[in-house]
């Protein structure tokens, strides 16, 4: 009976529905539970912290996939978000500049975290901590405080909304379909779970494992980049300070959406699940109106509770 | 040699020419040669460490040989890249079977090769295709959507090889490819050899069976030490000089004798409940010297018995006997300092440490009494270990060596030297002599055989019949958890043994 339930359980992680049903246990608790939840301007909030969030988990999503971790997505974070804002000091024209400055940044760091992982087989882990330091350096020496502003034009955008759905959220989607088709529907995708499932069996496969965990570390850095445009055009100007932690929530997402850190598993689908779970936890919590310290202690009882609730541990093959 | 092919008019499929490889100062093959032709199979034996694998990785192009040459249909074949012998026609099924269980079945088909069409991967086509090909050689119930996970060994192992043949493989190589199935599954894997022989593959056959080899293959080489000992034609084989080319000398395939069994009762376990129902529970009585073998089918409970009598949990009712103290059966799990060891069956997954040297595998059980107010007496330490090291015959350059780098008989010669370390009273082992060639397997029967005479008992979990026969006074053969029948020597042989559990 309890192996039954077992199964039962692990056959909806399978396909993230478990994480989704939570979640929307927990939205009908914040409806009775609380006035301000239901109303439209809550919801696009809500939208609007969740987009950045949910696409740096859907980017680490390829990276774990693939059997490795990019612990450096926060530093990108603050980099992206430094740079936007002092590059476009409030300019339309320089804003492109901007976007086109940090998108060749995103690929470069993407490239150089596999490019050293990949030549001197060191554990992602390290590479992409030291790579956290580095651009966490380089921002701050950039700026301590933040310099220059996001356009109005286009923080008006970000805010923008058709009903209670933001339009960042919207083409938030339209990047998790895309990750979707390209993970079960291509070559590249196929190949990553290859090489996170058994490299060495990959290899002998004839698949070119140093550029598919070149790709998948670039998809990230390349989510990570547009969340970070996202968030810092949200708070009009970019401090160092932008992002931090975000690693370990898109980490715990995706644990939460039952990918397994030692790749070869996860869906899209179910780890944004998580994502939304942890937003959805942080916004009931402020709108509960306990202590600010209180509600970081709860939040942590509750991601190590979810963690152990919706991870492959209990599943058993 | 080339001039007398050319003379007869063939040139072989696959031919290796002088193949040496050294690791630092051991070396692994020395000038071998070897050659297979279209449809036949080539059948390859020795012993762990006689440089199989290695042969097998150089043709495979995973080993960069120091010197020499592979053909493929006369054409030769760049040394050290997988891609480049794939292309050749050339591929592997290795004993771990490699195919991702996440991945559909016809997704591990065309793994590294698969059909795209605008940009997409083409599944329908791809399941069509891989349903077309699994039919034509034999169906086998495999459904091509399903996960690989949901698949049993032997359709994994089905699914392996048909991915080969999807990829126009001229040369097949199967390393150890029976070792994970039954005598049923083995004469299904014969037939589809067979099929693809008529297709023109030709299949080099690797295994330490010498029974299989020698039914399946037309030609048949004998490695020893990294040399070729002896090469036979069908016509030829001779069962005593192929293995004695494999031993070296014929002595150390002696029949053990048969040790002496005192009358005192060492061990005995009464009425040991492994599931909560209606049958009666397990009993049996051994006495010092004795040795058991535990059968049945698979799931039957041979290995949670054990597993139960280690302590490891699982034991519902009864109670056991050690040399007259009764310890309660569901105590078994909390109690400490029994002298009773236990040696699980899948010796790389839950037994050895593969990234730590052979000796700290070989004392860590022990280490509390082998140390000092905390700190490890090292000249105690290596004293023991060197010890085991020569008893148990461990072929390696040394204590220091990982025992990663060790072949697999004597991974298992490490792993039975832990458990004996502390001269245990009862020996628990699960599939001792699974995965290990002739030679390694005789140096453990004895190893299990001496340890036993010193007073000492052993249940022993085979689904090797023969072994059991050679290593066993008494065979339980178990069914759902529960004894199904007690058999006993002299009136012990394989056949009515093998009846015994089929029956079961």
């Amino acid at each position: 009976m309890s192996m039954n339930l077992e199964t039962r359980i692990g056959k909806l992680k399978d396909d993230g529905q478990a994480i989704w049903l939570t979640v929307i246990l927990l939205i009908v608790i914040a409806i009775l539970k609380t006035d301000s939840f239901a109303t439209s301007r809550n919801l696009t909030n809500v939208l609007g912290q969740y987009t950045s969030l949910m696409l740096v988990t859907a980017g680490m999503l390829a990276v774990v996939v693939t059997g490795h971790i990019d612990l450096s997505v926060a530093s990108q974070v603050r980099l992206v978000a430094v740079l936007m804002s002092g590059v476009a000091d409030g300019n339309n024209i320089k804003f492109i500049f901007a976007l086109v400055l940090v998108t060749v940044i995103a690929c470069f760091v993407g490239f150089m975290n596999s490019l050293i992982i990949n030549t001197f087989n060191i554990d992602a882990f390290i590479v992409t901590l030291g790579m956290s330091i580095i651009l966490e350096g380089a921002a701050y020496a950039y700026t301590e405080k933040g310099e220059g502003s996001i356009p109005m034009s286009v923080s008006d955008f970000v805010y923008g909304s058709v009903g209670p759905l933001p339009y960042v959220f919207m083409i938030g989607i339209g990047m998790l379909v895309f990750l979707s088709q390209l993970l079960s529907h291509s070559r590249t995708g196929l190949w990553m779970y290859a090489v996170g499932g058994d490299s060495a069996m990959a290899r002998r496969s004839g698949i070119d494992i140093y550029r598919t965990v070149t790709k998948s570390f670039i998809v990230c850095s390349l989510f990570t980049m547009i969340a970070a445009v996202v968030q810092v055009s949200r708070q009009g100007i970019g401090a160092p300070s932008t992002g931090s932690g975000v690693e370990l929530l898109a980490i715990t997402a995706v644990v939460m959406g039952g990918a397994t850190l030692g790749g070869g598993k996860g869906k899209v689908s179910a780890v944004v699940g998580g994502a939304m779970l942890l937003t959805l936890i942080n916004n009931v919590l402020n709108l509960t109106g306990i202590s600010q310290y209180w509600q970081t202690f709860v939040r942590g009882l509750i991601v190590v509770a979810g963690v152990g609730l919706f991870s492959r541990r209990l599943l058993k093959r | 040699m080339t001039n007398r092919l050319e003379g007869r008019g063939i040139i072989p499929l696959l031919q290796v020419e002088s193949v040496s490889k050294k690791y630092g100062e051991n070396v692994v093959l020395a000038n071998i040669d070897f050659s297979l032709q279209a449809g036949t199979v080539h059948g390859v034996i020795g012993q762990n460490g006689a440089g199989k694998s290695t042969l097998v990785g150089i043709i495979s192009g995973i080993v960069v040989p120091d010197s020499g040459d592979v053909r493929v249909s006369d054409n030769p074949i760049e040394h050290g890249s997988p891609r480049a012998a794939l292309s050749a026609g050339i591929a592997t099924v290795y004993q771990e079977l490699s195919l991702l269980p996440e991945l559909a079945v016809y997704e591990n088909m065309f793994l590294g090769d698969e059909i795209v069409k605008n940009r997409r991967l083409d599944s329908s086509e791809m399941i069509e295709q891989t349903r077309a090909l699994l039919s034509e050689l034999g169906g086998y119930g495999i459904d091509a959507a399903s996960r690989t996970w949901r698949l049993s060994l032997a359709q994994r192992q089905i699914v392996e090889i048909a991915r080969c043949v999807r990829r126009n493989v001229k040369v097949l190589i199967l390393d150890e490819p029976s070792a994970v199935l039954g005598s049923n599954e083995i004469s299904t894997l014969f037939e589809l050899i067979k099929r693809l022989n008529a297709r023109g593959t030709g299949v080099i056959y690797i295994s330490h069976r010498l029974a299989e080899v020698e039914q399946i293959s037309d030609q048949i080489t004998v490695l020893r030490d990294g040399c070729t000992a002896l090469l036979q034609s069908r016509e030829n084989f001779d069962r005593p000089k192929l293995i004695r080319a494999m031993i070296g000398n014929e002595s150390s395939f002696r029949e053990t004798a048969h040790t002496k069994i005192s009358v005192t009762n060492a061990f005995s376990v009464d009425g040991l409940k492994l599931h909560n129902n209606d049958e009666v529970g397990i009993s049996f009585t051994l006495l010092r010297g004795e040795i058991l073998g535990v059968a049945g089918h698979t799931g039957s409970g041979r290995s949670r018995l054990l597993k139960g009598l280690a302590g490891l949990g699982g034991v519902i009712g009864g109670s056991i006997e050690i040399e007259g103290v009764k310890y309660e059966g569901k105590d078994l799990k909390k109690l400490k300092g029994l002298s009773v060891r236990y040696l699980p069956e899948d010796r790389k997954k839950l037994g050895l440490f593969l990234d730590r040297s052979i000796r700290d595998n070989i004392v860590v059980s022990d280490v509390s009494t082998l140390s000092k107010f905390g700190f490890l007496n090292f000249k105690k330490i290596m004293l023991i270990s060197q010890e085991f090291f020569i008893k148990l015959r461990i072929r390696a350059q040394g204590l220091d060596q990982l025992v990663a780098r060790l072949s697999g008989g004597n991974q298992q010669k490490v792993l039975l030297a832990r458990t004996m370390l502390s001269a245990p009273q009862v020996l628990l082992l699960d599939e001792p002599l699974r995965g290990v060639d002739v030679g390694a397997k005789t140096e453990i029967i004895d190893a299990i055989k001496s340890h036993v005479a010193l007073g000492n008992v052993a249940l022993v979990v085979s689904s090797e019949l023969a072994d059991i026969i050679a290593l066993t006074n008494k065979v339980l053969i178990l069914r759902n958890g529960a004894t199904h029948s007690l058999m006993s020597k002299p009136n012990l042989d394989e056949n009515e043994l093998a009846l015994a559990v089929e029956n079961s």
